[in-house]
């Protein structure tokens, strides 16, 4: 039989994997882009160990401009990969990197690193 | 800010200047001090470089000074100076030092702790975990500071990468050490406390903590190097083109940097110089080694109006060109693009591992925590808590993202930048997995496989005279002559630096041939018809000979004699048997494709040793034949020059767009040859096959390792064997695993495709 110590560890063991779950798959906070009269929308973009905001809400049909800095220097960080509209570039540490993206259909367009391991997602609404 | 068009007048004021930054905390302030510095009048471009704290400016001298800069920057919150010379690597060199030294930290500071730990007690002394825990301190807290920094940071993002693998990993394992140097019965406390004392001491684990994190940066420091390594080929490329360039503005020299060069500007290049941009030559002569751009070994002769590439080596001469493309849209920027852009693509293979690594690292943290309540349940209630912190630590340190994560980037880098080395632009990595599984070749003959051009292949001669004074007389009877034929005639003859006298006079009949005196004789040269108009006759065997053989027989008669008989056709390329020949050995059905009629075709198959051949093929019947060979079950590639060929470029499993030079912004292929030499195709195909193997072996590999080395670190092995991995070892096998990724894709560098060797 369990002992009581035993009981313990196994009831938290569960409670820290549901919240290890839901802290990783979690919903996440969206951000939206800013509108710029006349020209695209304007996305800032930071990259420092992951991607703040990682949740880009843009509007359907209107241009984007995204302005990327990446501050830190893993080797993981420095490729920005926008698989689905086919970008791929190089950070550069400490330089905003701008990428033009066109008019985007409506849906969710992943971003990642260069290995697919920091991970953040563009939503065009409409 | 986007450079401003200046007029040449003005230009000759421009100066650049590199101020270094002071006060920038994040890269809003950086935004900040760009548009306060571009809002200076005179300021024409300007950039803010946040990692190095500089802000390069460029302005008008006339209209604004450096103080005038530094003062704005001032006035807007931070501080501003002309910078020491310094080197531009120094970011990079400083984060290696600062790495060897946390190294040098580790590996002091953490041996007396593992050997202590080794010893099994023999060098144990009252208060001995206390030193540990002392030596363990600055391993932790100092070499370990970067690995704790990015795993809060990546924990910040709801994200997690291999720094909270370790970071929780040697955190736990250090902790843990802590609390049983503190309280070392802790682990048979509860009810059972009074048995306590007959030596049930927990055991610490501070050389798991100090040994982790050494190995994970000895990991990252073999990392870091082969890394470099791999992205040389294209640093390489990208350093051909000089840091400045001499420019002739109002008639002087100016020396400029390279990113003020404009179009339209007279550029100067010395012998020995690399040229900085690309353009058309004004003046001069020189020959200038192009191999780094094209692969071509031979020097090409430059004058007048001949184009110059940026990055390509002036020898001999000096040379005045025209800038025609400058900054991002020369042709050696372009590659270099192509091929950036290509590394960054996704190989379908890697779809799998892209899927895991996504969800590795949670997924793993899951594992550890079921490790730990397994181990604390299952195991002897004496050692449980002991077990279950060393096979959660164990599990944590031993999975490796990294090595699934990099599996395809850096083969992919490699050989795509050996690629370019040799003069093949691979597009993307579908086009290169595509390329691996090719079996199937279609070529087109005109241009591919033949030079385009007719030329004399072949004389034969009655005996009367010579083969040299048939083709004398011949040349200078047609030296009148447009007609390709007779080009190809007059060319062999000066080729073979034969005297071609000048015709007394001369006749051409439009079908037939010509009729002229040469040297007071009467030389008729033409088809058969003109013979036979003629009377001449005994041509026949010698025709037929050519004929049979898909040559044209353009037969000689002198003084109404029959001489000789010459056979023109369109002569193979030099290197086409030796690349269809690599092919062939390479396992591939090789396909000739022709618009030509069905002799002139096999003649080149015959000689080239091609295995079957489509003639009379219209240009837009090429992409059917494709789709043939395609119903046939083959994978096929089609060689083309990239814009006629296009839908059957498109048809083909992959195209292959051969010669397109520097202009490699042609889209319908899949692979770009830069040399118009068909030995680019089988290096290419190599190339391919190569670099997916070692993909698939890397993939292997990472994918073994995580799915042996996770089970065993968590103890499964344990209740067959009473084996059970120690961090130490978990660790160590970590830091290795993808350095061996690294290692086994840097074996592309050095690849050899013999084919791909200059012609001797
Ligand atoms: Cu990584």
């Amino acid at each position: 039989m369990l002992d009581t110590t035993e009981v313990m560890v196994v009831a938290s063991s569960l409670v820290a994997a549901a919240a290890t779950a839901l802290f990783f798959f979690g919903p996440r906070k969206r951000t939206r882009a800013k509108s710029e009269t006349g020209g695209a929308q304007q996305v800032d973009l930071m990259v420092d160990g992951g991607y703040r905001p990682d949740r880009i809400v843009v509007r359907a049909g209107m241009p984007v401009k995204l302005n990327v800095l990446r501050t830190d220097r893993s080797a993981c960080s420095e490729q920005f990969v926008l698989g689905d509209l086919g970008v791929s570039r190089t950070l550069p540490t400490g330089r905003v990197v701008s990428i033009d993206l066109p008019a985007l259909k409506e849906g969710a367009y992943d971003f990642t690193c260069g290995m697919n391991m920091l991970r953040g997602r563009l939503i065009a609404e409409s | 800010m986007n450079a401003v068009e200046t007029s040449p007048s003005l230009s000759g004021a421009l100066e650049r200047m590199d101020l270094a930054v002071s006060g920038m905390t994040c890269a809003a302030c950086a935004r900040r001090v760009e548009r306060t510095l571009s809002e200076v009048e005179g300021v024409q471009e300007c950039s803010v470089n946040f990692a190095t704290r500089k802000a390069s400016v460029v302005f008008d001298a006339k209209t604004t000074s450096v103080n005038a800069l530094t003062e704005a920057v001032a006035s807007a919150g931070y501080q501003a100076e002309v910078p020491k010379a310094e080197g531009s690597s120094e970011a990079d060199s400083a984060e290696e030092k600062g790495l060897r030294r946390r190294l040098a930290v580790a590996v002091l500071f953490g041996l007396p702790v593992v050997v202590m730990a080794m010893s099994h007690g023999a060098l144990d002394f009252p208060g001995s975990n206390w030193v540990q825990l002392l030596f363990t301190l600055p391993v932790i807290a100092y070499s370990g500071a970067p690995i704790f920094k990015a795993a809060w940071a990546a924990l910040r993002h709801r994200s997690a990468d291999m720094n909270v693998l370790v970071a929780l990993g040697t955190g736990t394992a250090f902790l843990y050490s802590v609390v049983a140097t503190q309280w070392p019965t802790l682990g048979a406390s509860g009810e059972h406390a009074g048995h306590g004392d007959h030596g049930a001491a927990l055991p610490v684990y501070f050389e798991a903590a100090a040994a982790v994190i050494g190995f994970v940066l000895l990991g990252r420091f073999l990392e870091s190097r082969a890394r470099t390594r791999a992205g040389d080929a294209i640093r390489r490329l990208q350093a051909l083109a000089p840091a400045n360039a001499t420019v002739l503005r109002d008639g002087v020299e100016r020396e400029v940097p390279l990113s003020q060069v404009r179009v339209g500007d007279e550029v100067v290049v010395r012998p020995g110089q690399s040229i900085p941009v690309d353009g058309s030559v004004v003046e001069g002569a020189s020959s200038v080694d192009e191999s780094m751009l094209t692969g071509e070994s031979l020097p090409v002769e430059k004058s007048a109006g001949a184009e110059v590439f940026a990055g390509t080596m002036n020898s001999t001469g000096r040379l005045v060109f025209r800038a025609a493309k400058v900054g991002t849209d020369t042709a050696l920027q372009q590659i270099v693009q192509v091929v950036e852009r290509a590394q960054g693509t996704k190989a379908p293979i890697a779809r799998l591992a892209d899927v895991v690594s996504g969800v590795f690292t949670p997924v793993v943290l899951l594992i550890a925590i079921a490790t730990f309540a397994a181990w604390f349940v299952l195991a002897p209630e004496e050692t449980r808590l002991t077990m279950a912190v060393l096979n959660t630590v164990a599990v944590l340190v031993i999975a490796c993202p990294c090595a699934l994560g990099l599996a395809t980037p850096a083969a992919l880098m490699v050989g795509m930048g050996r690629g370019a080395q040799l003069g093949v632009l691979v597009k993307s990595a579908a086009s290169l997995e595509g390329a691996s599984h090719i079996d199937t070749v279609v070529l087109d003959k005109t241009g591919t496989l033949t030079q385009g051009r007719p030329a004399v292949v072949r004389i034969i001669t009655s005996g009367d005279m010579t083969e040299r004074d048939v083709l004398a007389l011949t040349a200078a009877a047609e030296s009148g002559s447009e007609h390709p034929l007779a080009r190809a005639i007059v060319a062999e003859a000066s080729a073979r630096e034969l005297k071609v006298a000048k015709p007394e006079s001369f006749a051409a009949t439009p079908g037939h041939g010509v009729e002229a005196r040469v040297e007071g004789r009467t030389v008729f040269v033409g088809s058969r018809r003109m013979m036979e108009r003629h009377g001449v006759s005994g041509s026949a065997e010698a025709e037929r000979a050519l004929t049979s053989d898909g040559q044209t027989p353009v037969l000689v008669a002198v003084d109404g004699k029959w001489v000789g008989a010459i056979g023109i056709a369109d002569p193979e390329r030099e290197e086409a048997a030796s690349a269809v020949q690599s092919l062939r050995s390479m396992g591939m059905h090789v396909v000739m494709l022709t618009g030509d009629h069905e002799g002139p075709a096999s003649r080149v198959a015959r000689a080239l040793g091609i295995d079957r051949v489509f003639a009379g093929v219209l240009p837009e019947g090429k992409a059917h034949v494709v789709r043939t060979l395609q119903a046939e079950g083959r994978k096929v590639a089609m060689v083309g020059d990239g814009i006629n060929d296009a839908p059957a470029l498109a048809q083909a499993d992959l195209g292959v767009a051969m010669g397109t030079g520097t202009d490699v912004a042609r889209d319908a292929a899949g692979v770009a040859l830069l040399r118009s030499d068909l030995r680019g195709l089988p290096a290419a195909l190599g190339l391919a096959r190569s670099t997916m193997g070692v993909i698939r072996q890397n993939l292997f590999w990472a994918f073994l390792y995580n799915a042996l080395g996770i089970p065993v670190a968590a103890g499964l092995l344990y209740t067959m064997t009473g084996w059970l991995l120690s961090p130490m070892l978990a660790s160590l096998a970590m830091s290795l695993s993808s350095v061996s990724v690294l290692l086994n894709s840097l074996r592309l560098r050095s690849l050899r495709l013999p084919a791909a060797q200059p012609v001797a």
